[in-house]
């Protein structure tokens, strides 16, 4: 793998915490002197912090799907007229 | 309810009979909490959806105390979610012992920033992002998505996968223009 992806890698584990502790701590003591390591740190929790955000939005479009499917379903007309006498007053 | 006709994707945090249960047994109480409160049945969807999600995520991680029943746990974090969205109705609605322990987590609003952060994400590299999402949040074993992405095999799918979140990574520091936009 190329170095910059090696860096990927160990900032990952770095941020998930499955560094050895001898390799935390020598990534640790790398932290404080080099800065561009830090820019990259925080930037990669950002990507975290996105793909989360992505996750959640997807698995709603899925819900979604799931709710319409339950709603359309013809085997259903009990629970939904359930729900609909709800909103009918 | 007849489970064999419902086949979904929801997810693999919560399979689909469990999934199917909560749908049978807390969707129509917060439909009725809902109601109550002269919302409507797309409000109420979108709760409940909002409040599941929130406890796939509590349920299995390190919050695992705060679920006393899943019941219990999602028609609580139900009631915090539409005071977060509605005030006033802070008087009409209480919370008991239980319910006041929850909280809705502090990331599940995404600011505008990461909204239009994602969205351009979502055009350029949605198959970087949906990669990882199968890496990080399907829980998809390496042979799933070697075979899912197509791949030749795990090392190739690996490379990949580190390829992807250097190229997210660099379009975040692109689009960054303070340094606040990543500390947030």
């Amino acid at each position: 793998m190329r170095t910059s992806l090696s860096e990927i890698e160990r900032i990952e584990k770095y941020i998930l915490g499955t560094l050895s502790p001898q390799a935390s701590l020598l990534f640790t003591a790398q932290l404080l002197t080099d800065p561009v390591l830090r820019l990259h740190v925080a930037l990669q929790r950002k990507v975290y912090k996105l793909l989360h955000v992505y996750h959640r939005r997807r698995l709603k479009d899925e819900l979604d799907q799931f709710h319409q499917r339950l709603f359309e379903d013809p085997g259903r007309e009990e629970f939904r007229s359930t729900i609909y006498k709800l909103f009918n007053n | 309810m007849d489970t064999c006709t419902m086949t979904t994707q929801v997810g693999s945090t919560v399979n689909n009979s469990q999934f199917e249960e909560l749908y049978k047994v807390v969707f129509p109480k917060i439909a009725g909490f809902i109601s109550k409160l002269h919302g409507t049945l797309q409000d109420s969807k979108d709760i409940f959806h909002d409040a599941l999600i929130i406890y796939m995520e509590r349920s299995q991680g390190p919050y695992n105390e705060t679920v006393a029943t899943p019941e219990r746990y999602i028609l609580g974090i139900a009631k915090h979610l539409w005071l977060k969205k509605f005030k006033k109705d802070r008087r009409t609605i209480s919370l008991d012992a239980y319910e006041s322990t929850l909280s809705i987590p502090d990331d599940f609003y995404a600011t505008v920033r990461t909204r239009q952060l994602l969205r351009f994400l979502e055009t350029t590299g949605r198959k970087c992002i949906d990669l990882l999402r199968d890496f990080y949040y399907e829980r998809s074993t390496m042979k799933d998505i070697v075979s899912k992405h197509g791949y030749s095999n795990e090392h190739s799918a690996t490379v990949q996968k580190y390829k992807c979140l250097e190229k997210i990574r660099q379009t975040v520091k692109d689009k960054s223009m303070t340094y606040e936009d990543f500390f947030e």
